[in-house]
């Protein structure tokens, strides 16, 4: 078309234009099949690497190897226990080191007397490595939960308390101004503007702080094997063994962890933000 | 006619002892119950803060503002960058001061679906702000506004970021809307076109510190249409207002330049 009359511009409707109810539907198929079939693509890879042997099997197993693997840590080496402590320990850590953590980030956002109260203190522990606090945790819980789950909390707490902090001070002033006008009280601020307001970031937050209660519970579980049992003990505990297929399994099981965690965090996400699309592109 | 607002020996300044600016003042002024009064003047000049403070989003620094009322929150405001809620739905929006005067919530959707209609938005009572255009969130704060049926109405450039022919269509619909139930009315504007259109005073401010200059009665009658924009009286009291402005302005950057 563009050949036939020179020195025109000629634009034309693009599929999308055409009959985007079609064209989003096969796009949403497109990227679906794109997600699986990468992951899909690359174990492939890897179980063929293994069985013609472009590598050694025995640092790198292939992914039969690995699932065959996992059947019997379950079946006979009570992985199940080990997986079930970690998960508790994250949980608890997470949700109370996630509560507290919005908590002090709310409050300090929000009060100027507590803010200047606090910060100072809480950013000089900001900075201690938290693993330094594990010996006096120990001492203070005794092996075993405790200490675990309060050095998760503490952990999540600081990541969650600093960004909830930041984006509560930085709500735009005329959404505030706008319910002062009709006389809001403290709590209906709360409930109708800061906490909405700062939502969207919170989650992110909130999702970031997985990944870091994640490291901390299977690093802990590191210190304290083989006493505490876990996640972390059986993927260091193959050291000893030299069985990098247990490593592997392990490894493999943390991060199905990561994604299932994450995965909850985006549903309740997703319900509870409704005008916070992610995709604005697509309009209906 | 009974003063709703009374602004009397007002001052206001901003900012630490050193490098303290003078904002507003000394201004004196009474505003009446029913009365719809459109202040202009130059950019920082103190109109929004004047506004602010009936508001009662700041406070005088000197002297008071009198608002006789008997309500405790007797104002609604209508914000230049509209400041609806993006996570509330358009009926949710206008109903929010209801909600926050404790109206149920079954006669807060009626009231407040009654003035999405009446400013054309009652067909999208159900989307996200995020799916409106600039004007429509505009009018979603102007319905916020009007349904809680405030005594007195604070519009700080309410129309400055729609484009010119909407601007004209809204100022029609707030015209004929104010002249159904005649509340009191501060709105702030840089247009001198859409001041005469509205106001029965248009009161005219000077370069900071922002005082009163010029308190014009406009004479048009009332129900007042948007034709009167043609006729030769409009024109002239424009011409003058624009003089007074010029003046004031020029003779502001005068007085910098000779610092």
């Amino acid at each position: 078309m563009v050949a036939e009359q020179k020195n025109a511009i000629v634009l034309t409707p693009r599929a999308a234009d055409r009959d985007p109810v079609k064209y989003n539907r096969r796009r949403r198929t497109t990227e679906v099949t794109l997600a699986v079939a990468v992951p899909v693509v690359l174990l492939i890879f890897l179980q063929l690497g293994a069985d013609n042997a472009w590598w050694s099997r025995i640092f790198y197993p292939s992914v039969t190897d690995v699932v065959r693997e996992l059947q019997s840590m379950f079946a006979d080496r009570g992985f199940a226990y080990d997986l079930w402590v970690t998960i508790r320990r994250l949980m608890l850590g997470y949700i109370f080191g996630s509560l507290v953590g919005l908590l002090f980030g709310f409050v300090l956002g929000l009060n100027r007397l507590t803010r200047k109260a606090l910060e100072p203190l809480l950013n000089a522990l900001y900075t201690v490595p938290k693993i330094a606090l594990l010996s006096p945790l120990l001492i203070a819980f005794g092996f075993y939960d405790k200490p675990i789950v309060v050095l998760i909390a503490i952990t999540v707490f600081f990541f969650v308390w600093v960004p909830t902090q930041s984006s509560v001070m930085s709500v735009q002033a005329s959404f505030r101004e706008a319910a002062t006008v009709f006389g809001v009280n403290r709590w209906q601020m709360f409930r109708h503007v800061m906490l909405p307001a700062t939502l969207p970031s919170i989650f992110v937050t909130l999702r970031v702080a997985i990944s870091v209660a994640i490291l901390t519970v299977i690093g802990v579980e590191f210190v304290f094997a083989p006493e505490a049992r876990g996640l972390g003990y059986v993927i260091n505990d193959a050291r000893s063994t030299l069985s990098s297929r247990v490593a592997w399994a392990g490894i493999l099981i943390a991060s199905v962890l990561g994604v299932s965690f994450t995965w909850i965090v985006r549903i309740a996400e997703k319900l509870l933000l409704p005008w916070n699309k992610e995709d604005q592109g697509s309009k209906d | 006619m009974a003063a709703k607002i009374m602004a009397s020996q007002v001052m206001r300044y901003f900012g630490s002892k050193d490098d303290r600016v003078h904002a507003v003042g000394e201004l004196n002024l009474e505003i009446n119950d029913g009365e719809f009064v459109c202040i202009v003047g130059p950019s920082g000049c103190g109109k929004s803060t004047f506004l602010r403070m009936v508001a009662d989003l700041i406070r005088p620094s000197e002297g008071e503002v009198r608002i006789n009322s008997s309500k405790s929150r007797p104002a609604a405001m209508v914000f230049q960058d509209y400041s609806i809620y993006p996570w509330k739905r358009v009926i949710d929006n206008a109903r929010f001061g209801l909600d926050i005067a404790g109206v149920p919530k079954k006669e807060g959707n009626e009231r407040a679906l009654k003035y999405l209609a009446k400013l054309g938005l009652a067909d999208r009572a159900r989307s996200y702000p995020a799916t409106l255009s600039g004007g429509m969130k505009q009018r979603v704060a102007i319905a916020r506004a009007l349904a809680v049926e405030p005594e007195i109405l604070l519009m700080d450039e309410p129309f400055a970021a729609v484009d010119a022919q909407l601007r004209e269509i809204l100022q029609e619909e707030l015209l004929a809307l104010w002249q159904a139930d005649q509340r009191t009315v501060l709105f702030i504007t840089h247009s001198l076109d859409e001041a005469i259109l509205l106001a029965d005073r248009v009161l005219v401010m000077s370069a900071r510190p922002g005082r009163i200059i010029a308190d014009i009665k406009v004479p048009f009658a009332r129900p007042r249409d948007p034709s009167v924009r043609s006729s030769a009286e409009f024109a002239k009291l424009e011409g003058e207002l624009r003089e007074l402005l010029r003046n004031e302005v020029n003779s502001h950057l005068a007085s910098l330049e000779a610092k």
